[in-house]
């Protein structure tokens, strides 16, 4: 999420390509959201994405207008929704709201920014291990099918594990045996871990 | 406070107090925690029904309860 070209100053393009560079080293597919390709509403093609994001990131800077910066701020929103971590890359402390100061915020005007970046990174490769799969094995026991495919697929995202997709598997299977779940609502979710399983695979 | 207790499952087996010293003895059942590695704070979840019931404002572990 970094503003259109001609709104990005020389010290922004540098810390963009660092940022692009880093995600790339550790395996991750950088999109940038002014060039997602637009089919149909635009903001539909941007929430899709978003939900096919392992994370977000994004960059505000003195100098940018007040609908670039209101629109970077939304799609952080809609991501931070979607239940993804936002990294938000700013120039100066005054520039950011109150809630993203106090984990994912880093002030590229400092010097160690680049590895401030990269340890925050490591720490959210750790999440689904630590986090989403345990949360996601629990709510697979208790019979929350929706809950427990959705934490695996955010796991899968950010670390692509043939177990998590396995597990995926294992889930969307035991779905389609346990029965008192409404026919539509079970045919909806069934369908979204097989669309899931698919596109992944490709 | 009622209210969001029952919300947050307030009907959990809670840990039970030793009587001679006053202690808390075992653990609290049907929750564990996790440390979430970019906040650095324990995450509390309901096993029963695979949710994250609360978050730790502070730093270490929550008193009682389970860890992963």
């Amino acid at each position: 999420m970094a503003p259109s070209n001609k709104y990005q100053t020389d010290a922004s393009k540098v810390v963009l390509r660092n940022i692009i560079k880093s995600l790339s080293d550790l395996s991750y597919e950088p999109i940038e959201g002014s060039r997602i390709v637009r089919h149909g509403d635009y903001f539909c093609s941007i929430c899709q994405t978003a939900q096919g994001c392992a994370l977000g990131v994004a960059m505000v800077y003195d100098g940018l207008p007040v609908s670039t910066i209101s629109n970077i701020y939304f799609e952080t929103g809609i991501m931070q929704g979607f239940g993804k971590p936002v990294i938000l890359f700013a120039d100066k402390r005054k520039n950011l709201p109150s809630d993203y100061i106090r984990h994912y915020a880093i002030f590229y005007n400092s010097k160690d920014y680049l590895s401030k970046y990269k340890s925050l990174l490591e720490d959210i490769a750790k999440l689904p291990e630590n986090v989403y799969e345990c949360i996601g094995q629990f709510a697979f026991k208790a019979g929350d099918y929706e809950k427990a495919a959705k934490y695996y697929q955010e796991a899968f995202l950010i670390n692509p594990k043939q177990e998590t997709l396995l597990t995926l598997e294992s889930i969307a299977s035991a779905l389609e045996q346990a029965s008192g779940i409404p026919t539509a609502y079970k045919q909806r979710l069934l369908e979204n871990i097989q669309y899931f399983c698919s596109r992944v695979k490709k | 406070m009622l209210a969001s207790n029952h919300v947050l499952g307030g009907d959990t087996t809670m840990a039970k107090r030793d009587n001679k010293s006053g202690k808390l003895k075992g653990a609290v059942s049907k929750r564990i925690q996790v440390l979430n590695p970019v906040t650095k704070r324990y995450v509390k979840i309901d096993t029963e029904r695979g949710r994250i019931v609360d978050h730790k404002r502070s730093p270490g572990p929550y008193k009682n309860v389970r860890k992963k």
